[in-house]
C-alpha cells in the first residue's frame, strides 16, 4: 500500500507523521500552538477543502495566535505582509499531493497559496488527506501536463545540513520541524495494517 | 584565470603535509562514499538507471544546441528572459548588466559550481554588488576569503573548530560553539539579508528543454529563499544541464541524490518555471537564466564528449585516492577531482593543467561510481597524451613488450643488470618514478616465464 510505502519514507528523512481523524484535529492543533507558545501563525486561506479550513482557522484563533495571511489586494492578485510573516513560528498549509516513492510534500505556487508558509518559520505542519497520497514523482509531474505552475515545490523533511564536519544539524535555513497529518474519516482499512496501526495509536 | 599558473605538484606536496586539512576532507569523504553505498545498495535498479542516464544524455551531448534552443523558447514562453553566453567573461557581463538595469545592490546566491565557473561573485563585487553567499559550507568559505575544495561539500576542508573560530573573528560568536549552535548563527545573520537583497543567484541543477523549467535541489532551503524572496532571480546554468523531458527529471535526480548524498531526494526540490504570474505573492518579478557555453559544444564535438554528461554530484571526488590525500585546493582550478581533472585543461587549455590527467592513480574507482558512467580513467590516460607524446624511450619499450622475441630478450638482460648492480644502473633513467618509491628487488629463484613452461598445460 502506498500509504505504508509513504509513512516509512517520510519518517526516514524525519518528517512526524500521524494520522488523525477530523474529530481529533482541534484538540492536537491546541496542542501544538500550545506547546511552541506560538503568537502568530503563517496560515495561507487559499487552497483548503472548506471544512478543515474552518476547523484550523478557528482553533488557532481560539488559542489567541494571531494569523498571517498573503492578502488579497484591491485588483485581486495576492500580497504577503514581509516583516509580519517573517516573525510567525509556525506555519500551517494544506497540501493538496504527497509522493509515497520519496516521501515529498508537494506545494505548486498559485495566488494565495503561500508557500512561504512552509519555509520561513522554524516549525511547519503540513494537513492532507490520505486520498491525496501519490505513488511517485513521475505520476505526479505528469499530472500537470504542459501546465507547470511558476514554482513546485517539494519538501523532503525538515531544512539540514552537513557543511561542518558531515554532523547532519537541521533548522539550517528553513523548518527543523515538519510536522504531517493525514486526515481521514474512514480508518479501518490503514488500522488493520500492523504497520500503520501504531501511527495511528500514538 | 588564474594569476599564478597551477602547478599541481608544488601544491600537492604542500597539501599532503596539512594533516588537518587531510583528516577533515577523509572524515568527510567516508561518510559520503558510505552513504552513497547505502543508497545504491536499497536501489535495486540503480544500474538500470544508470544505463537510462548514460543512454539519454549520450542523447542530449550529440545535439546540445537543439536542446538549448528548445529550452530557451519554452523558458521565454514562460516569461524567463534566456540569455546566451558563449564564454565566462559576457557571462559575467550579462549578470553586472541584469544588475544594473534593476538597480539591485544586494544579492544573495545558492551554491553553483557555474557561478564558480564564470568568477561570478569577483565580477559582481567589481561592479560594487554585495553577494552573499547563503549556502552554509559557501557562507563559511565565503567568510574566510577561500575558494570551495569540494563541488558538493564546499568547506569540506575545515573542522568544527575552525569554522567556530572564523565565526568569532567575523560574527562575533561565543568562542568554541558546537555544530548546533554554529548553525543557528548562520541562520540569524543570513534571514535578514535574505528578506532585504535585491537579487537572488544561483546555478540549476538541471534545466528541462519541454517546459523550460530550471530545476533546483538543496537540503537547507537557503536555494527556495533564494529563488522566492527577491524581486529578481538570476540562474546561470550551463548547456550539458539541459534535459529533454520533465519525464526524465525523475530519473536524472534519482542517480544526483543518491551519488550525492545518500539521499532518495533531497530536502528541498524547487521546479521554476518562469517568474511570478498575475496575482501571486511570491516568487521574483523577473527571472533570467543565463545559458553558459564556455567550450561545453567544442567539447561536445571532440573525444571527451561524455564529460559534459558529469551530474557535478561529487562521487568521484569522494571516492578517489588522489583528492582525499591532497584535498580539493591542490588541483587549483575550479572543478577538482577526476571530474575536474578532466572539465578544467578541457575548459581552460591542457597548456594550463597540463598537471591535472597526472593526477590520478589509475585506479577506476570514479568510473565505477560514477552515476552516468562517464570513462573517467580513459579521459584522463588519453589527455595524458594529448599533453606530452610520448617520447621515443617509451615507445621502444612499447614496442617491446609487444613483440614476444624482443621482450624475451629484454628480460634476460635486465635480469643480468639487476643481478650484477641492482637498480643502481637504471636510476637515472627512473628517477622520475623512484623520487617517491622503493625501487624493486632482484626476484629471487626461477623467473616467471621459466616457472610457467614447468606447468604441463604449456608444454
Amino acid at each position: 500500500m502506498i500509504l505504508n510505502q509513504y509513512l516509512a519514507k517520510a519518517q526516514g528523512v524525519g518528517v512526524n507523521v500521524e494520522l488523525l481523524s477530523l474529530s481529533d484535529l482541534n484538540l492536537r492543533l491546541a496542542a501544538l500552538v500550545g506547546e511552541l507558545q506560538a503568537k502568530s501563525v503563517a496560515l495561507p486561506l487559499v487552497g483548503w477543502p472548506e471544512p478543515l479550513l474552518r476547523t484550523v482557522k478557528t482553533e488557532v484563533e481560539k488559542c489567541g495566535a494571531a494569523i498571517v495571511s498573503p492578502m488579497r489586494r484591491m485588483d485581486g492578485g495576492y500580497e504577503w505582509n514581509r516583516s509580519v510573516l517573517g516573525s510567525a513560528n509556525l506555519g500551517i498549509t494544506f497540501c493538496g499531493a504527497f509522493v509515497a516513492e520519496t516521501g515529498s510534500l508537494a506545494f505548486p505556487a498559485g495566488p494565495g497559496l503561500g508557500t512561504l508558509a512552509s519555509l520561513l518559520p522554524e516549525t511547519h505542519l503540513a494537513l492532507s488527506y490520505a486520498k491525496d497520497c501519490r505513488p511517485d514523482l513521475g505520476g505526479y509531474l505528469a499530472e500537470f501536463g504542459a501546465d507547470i505552475p511558476s514554482r513546485l515545490t517539494f519538501v523532503t523533511g525538515p531544512s539540514r545540513t552537513g557543511d561542518i564536519e558531515a554532523s547532519m544539524t537541521t533548522c539550517v535555513h528553513g523548518p527543523g520541524r515538519v510536522l504531517h497529518w493525514i486526515i481521514s474519516e474512514g480508518w479501518r482499512w490503514v488500522i488493520n495494517n500492523p504497520l500503520t496501526s501504531v501511527f495511528t495509536l500514538c | 584565470m588564474n594569476p599564478i599558473a597551477p602547478n599541481f605538484r608544488k601544491a600537492s606536496r604542500d597539501a599532503v603535509r596539512n594533516s588537518q586539512v587531510i583528516a577533515a576532507v577523509r572524515k568527510t569523504a567516508n561518510l559520503l562514499s558510505e552513504m552513497m553505498a547505502l543508497a545504491v545498495a536499497n536501489t535495486p535498479d540503480f544500474e538500470a538507471l544508470r544505463d537510462y542516464g548514460r543512454a539519454r544524455k549520450l542523447e542530449i551531448s550529440g545535439d546540445l544546441e537543439k536542446y538549448a534552443q528548445s529550452f530557451a523558447a519554452n523558458a521565454q514562453a514562460a516569461g524567463a528572459v534566456v540569455h546566451r553566453a558563449r564564454d565566462a567573461a559576457e557571462a559575467a557581463r550579462l549578470a553586472i548588466k541584469i544588475a544594473a538595469d534593476n538597480g539591485a545592490k544586494t544579492a544573495v546566491k545558492g551554491k553553483s559550481m557555474t557561478a564558480e565557473e564564470v568568477e561570478l561573485n569577483e565580477a559582481l563585487e567589481a561592479a560594487g554588488i554585495t553577494v552573499t553567499e547563503t549556502d552554509l559550507g559557501e557562507f563559511i568559505i565565503q567568510l574566510a576569503k577561500e575558494k570551495p575544495s569540494h563541488i558538493m561539500a564546499p568547506a569540506i576542508h575545515r573542522s568544527r573548530a575552525q569554522v567556530a573560530e572564523l565565526f568569532t573573528d567575523k560574527l562575533g560568536t561565543p568562542p568554541d560553539l558546537g555544530v548546533e549552535a554554529l548553525v543557528a548563527a548562520a541562520r540569524k545573520d543570513l534571514r535578514e539579508k535574505f528578506l532585504t537583497a535585491d537579487m537572488g543567484i544561483t546555478g540549476g541543477n538541471f534545466a528541462i528543454a519541454d517546459t523550460g523549467s530550471i530545476v533546483l535541489v538543496s537540503n537547507e532551503g537557503n536555494i527556495r529563499m533564494t529563488t522566492t524572496l527577491p524581486r529578481i532571480h538570476l540562474a546561470v546554468v550551463g548547456i550539458d544541464k539541459i534535459i529533454p523531458e520533465m519525464a526524465d527529471m525523475p530519473k536524472f535526480l534519482a542517480l544526483l541524490a543518491r551519488s550525492a548524498c545518500g539521499q532518495t531526494i533531497s530536502s528541498y526540490m524547487s521546479i521554476v518555471t518562469g517568474p511570478r504570474r498575475t496575482g501571486e505573492e511570491e516568487g521574483p518579478e523577473q527571472l533570467h537564466i543565463i545559458l553558459l557555453d564556455n567550450g561545453r559544444s567544442r567539447i561536445a564535438k571532440g573525444p571527451y564528449r561524455e564529460i559534459l554528461h558529469c551530474l557535478h554530484c561529487g562521487a568521484c571526488l569522494s571516492h578517489c585516492p588522489v583528492y582525499r590525500t591532497v584535498g580539493g585546493h591542490a588541483y587549483q582550478a575550479t572543478y577538482p577531482g577526476p571530474m575536474g581533472s578532466v572539465i578544467s585543461p578541457l575548459i581552460s587549455g591542457l597548456e594550463i593543467y597540463a598537471d591535472l590527467p597526472n593526477a590520478c592513480t589509475l585506479c577506476g574507482r570514479c568510473a565505477e561510481v560514477c552515476p552516468v558512467c562517464v570513462p573517467l580513467p580513459d579521459y584522463l590516460r588519453e589527455l595524458r597524451s594529448d599533453v606530452k607524446k610520448p617520447p621515443f624511450m617509451m615507445k621502444l619499450a612499447a614496442f617491446g613488450a609487444n613483440t614476444p622475441s624482443l621482450y624475451r630478450l629484454g628480460m634476460i638482460v635486465m635480469r643480468r643488470m639487476l643481478k650484477k648492480g641492482g637498480m643502481g644502473l637504471m636510476a637515472p633513467a627512473l628517477k622520475e618514478w623512484t623520487v617517491c618509491r622503493e625501487p624493486p628487488k632482484p626476484q629471487e629463484g626461477e623467473s616467471f616465464r621459466d616457472w610457467w613452461r614447468t606447468r604441463s598445460h604449456c608444454k
